[in-house]
């Protein structure tokens, strides 16, 4: 319950700073052990690959999900909103947790784009991720008949 | 000219952002859905048919038999067609289903073709009425790195070796004890018994081995933890109260000859009774490093009044012991709890006899008991040995 209120900034590619409590920041690896290559209290650490408008989302990400009392079904809530994102954003969220190293994140985005896409009608799938079919319809045919059981 | 239009479709730099995933990605996404859709996305394009047909980890769940019941179809059937189309490495192989069945020769066809595919993880588990044999041929899968076996029959040959084995879990599963067998696994890191029988035909020879789980297994003894190396490197053990049982039926000793570097013991479905606790005592006071202690759940407590009574008398007398064996918990876990008598002794006995606790976590069994309040109130009053213990109620 008490936090030892130290913060550490994080510095993105576009400058943009993220100030966090080192409590939050600590559980990812990656910031972990630059905090124990340096003193970070007066330290900004550099985020090369992140620019800002992604980071805030991450920051707002491990806020939550490091909120004291926070109850499974408000973060279940949280994120489901959390995930309203286009595509792209999507893919640059998921970046990010790569880089940070962060799997819960990961996970949670991995998930989402399987949800995106499970079920779905071909047809459907290749317009909403804008897929280009490059099958002549005889290679389609083809390659849909090996696979005629998935089709019943 | 309508071909031309389809492949003309506008690719949306910010749409098409789902095939620059990487492969990797791309994998785990198909992996996480059930095979039958995984399989359809082979009809998207040339490189969807390529993840699919190199897809590394392939796995037949429930989905898949009822789907494949509900067509009409044989499930050993397909399962041999995608690994006869299948042109990459075949890491992950899962056959789970609780209700399907099949024969022992399909059974073995599929692990003969997965077999010589770089195999890492096996899990079999299909509901065959009689114990499957499980198929030689999975003893030259020397890139095994999880192998998890149920309602099988094993028999390892002597001198069995699984150079990379990490974790290896049996349920329902039975040693053939025609002779003994020795099975050296050098990275096993997780061994996991669940109602298996004559697992002591196997000597087991497991230096890295840290979590160790039995559970309805019968024969661990007192005897083993002072003969068998296993005991005495594991980090991490789980009993339940039928493991704890047999532990009750051999003499007990106050000390064993050695100390365990156990840092964590689990026990679930304790049913109080003095003998168990002093079963979990000795445990608790020859592990001069365990600092958490989980019991998944007390059991009964109530309609054994007698044996209540008698437990209160023995821990209100054996203060020492119980002293020494909560000495360093730091955490303390109650699973399941439903707020009975028994249960809230329990807690005020670890509340006052851990100088080192930081968490007592009470997680309830239903949603909210009805007297949740008037607990809170008693928890909080209780006397702690710790200034910094912190009671959590969940």
């Amino acid at each position: 319950m008490m936090s030892l209120g130290k913060l550490i900034t994080l510095k993105t590619n576009d400058n943009e700073e993220f100030k966090l409590d080192k409590t939050v920041a600590v559980k990812l690896e990656i910031i972990k052990n630059i905090v124990q290559d340096v003193d970070c209290t007066s330290n900004v650490i550099p985020l090369p690959n992140i620019d800002g408008k992604t980071m805030t989302k991450v920051v707002k990400y491990w806020k939550k999900h490091s909120e004291e009392g926070v109850t499974e079904v408000q973060l279940k809530n949280f994120d489901q909103d959390f995930l309203k994102m286009s595509h792209s954003e999507l893919h640059d969220v998921h970046l990010a947790a790569k880089y940070l190293d962060d799997n819960q994140l990961k996970e949670v985005i991995i998930q989402e784009f399987l949800d995106r896409i499970k079920g779905k009608p071909i047809e459907e799938i290749r317009e909403v991720f804008g897929i280009v079919n490059d099958y002549t319809p005889e290679e389609e045919e083809e390659v849909r008949r090996e696979n005629a059981w998935a089709f019943e | 000219m309508s071909r031309c239009g389809r492949r003309m479709v506008s690719c949306d730099p910010s749409k098409s952002i789902v095939c620059d995933l990487p492969t990797d990605i791309l994998h785990r996404i198909l992996e996480l859905m059930p095979i039958k859709y995984a399989a359809r996305t082979s009809t998207l394009s040339k490189q969807w048919s390529q993840l699919w047909y190199k897809l590394p980890h392939l796995v037949f769940d429930h989905l898949f038999f009822q789907y494949v019941s509900n067509i009409g179809d044989s499930a050993a059937r397909i399962i041999r067609k995608i690994l006869m189309q299948h042109t990459g490495p075949i890491l992950g192989f899962h056959l789970v289903s609780e209700t399907h069945v099949l024969s022992q020769s399909d059974v073995d066809k599929c692990i003969i073709l997965a077999s010589n595919r770089g195999i890492q993880k096996l899990t079999l588990n299909v509901a065959n009425d009689e114990l499957y044999t499980l198929s030689d041929s999975i003893f030259t899968c020397a890139m095994l790195t999880h192998l998890k076996l149920s309602r099988c029959i094993v028999k390892f040959p002597d001198g069995t070796q699984f150079p990379n084995l990490v974790s290896l879990q049996l349920e329902d599963a039975a040693i053939d004890r025609s002779k003994e067998t020795t099975l050296i696994l050098p990275m096993l890191e997780t061994l996991e018994l669940k109602f298996c029988v004559d697992v002591d035909y196997v000597h087991i020879v497991s230096p890295k081995l840290v979590n160790l789980s039995m559970l309805s297994s019968y024969t661990i003894t007192f005897k083993c933890f002072n003969v068998n190396m296993i005991f005495r490197k594991i980090k991490h053990l789980c009993l339940d109260g039928s493991s704890l049982k047999n532990l009750e039926s051999v003499p007990m000793p106050d000390r064993l000859d050695v100390s365990l570097n156990l840092q964590s013991l689990k026990i679930c479905e304790l049913k109080i009774s003095v003998k168990r606790i002093i079963c979990a005592l000795c445990l608790l006071r020859n592990s001069p490093n365990l600092i958490e202690l989980d019991i998944d759940e007390v059991v009964k407590v109530d309609k054994t009044v007698y044996h209540t009574t008698e437990l209160l008398d023995y821990l209100s007398k054996a203060e020492k012991e119980v002293s020494e064996a909560l000495k360093l918990v730091r955490t303390v876990r109650l699973g399941k709890f439903k707020g009975t008598s028994t249960e809230m002794y329990l807690i005020q006995v670890i509340l006052a006899h851990s100088p080192k606790l930081e968490r007592m976590i009470i997680q309830q069994k239903m949603q909210k008991l009805e007297r949740c309040d008037e607990i809170l109130k008693e928890l909080i009053s209780y006397h702690r040995a710790s200034l910094n213990a912190e009671i959590k109620y969940t």
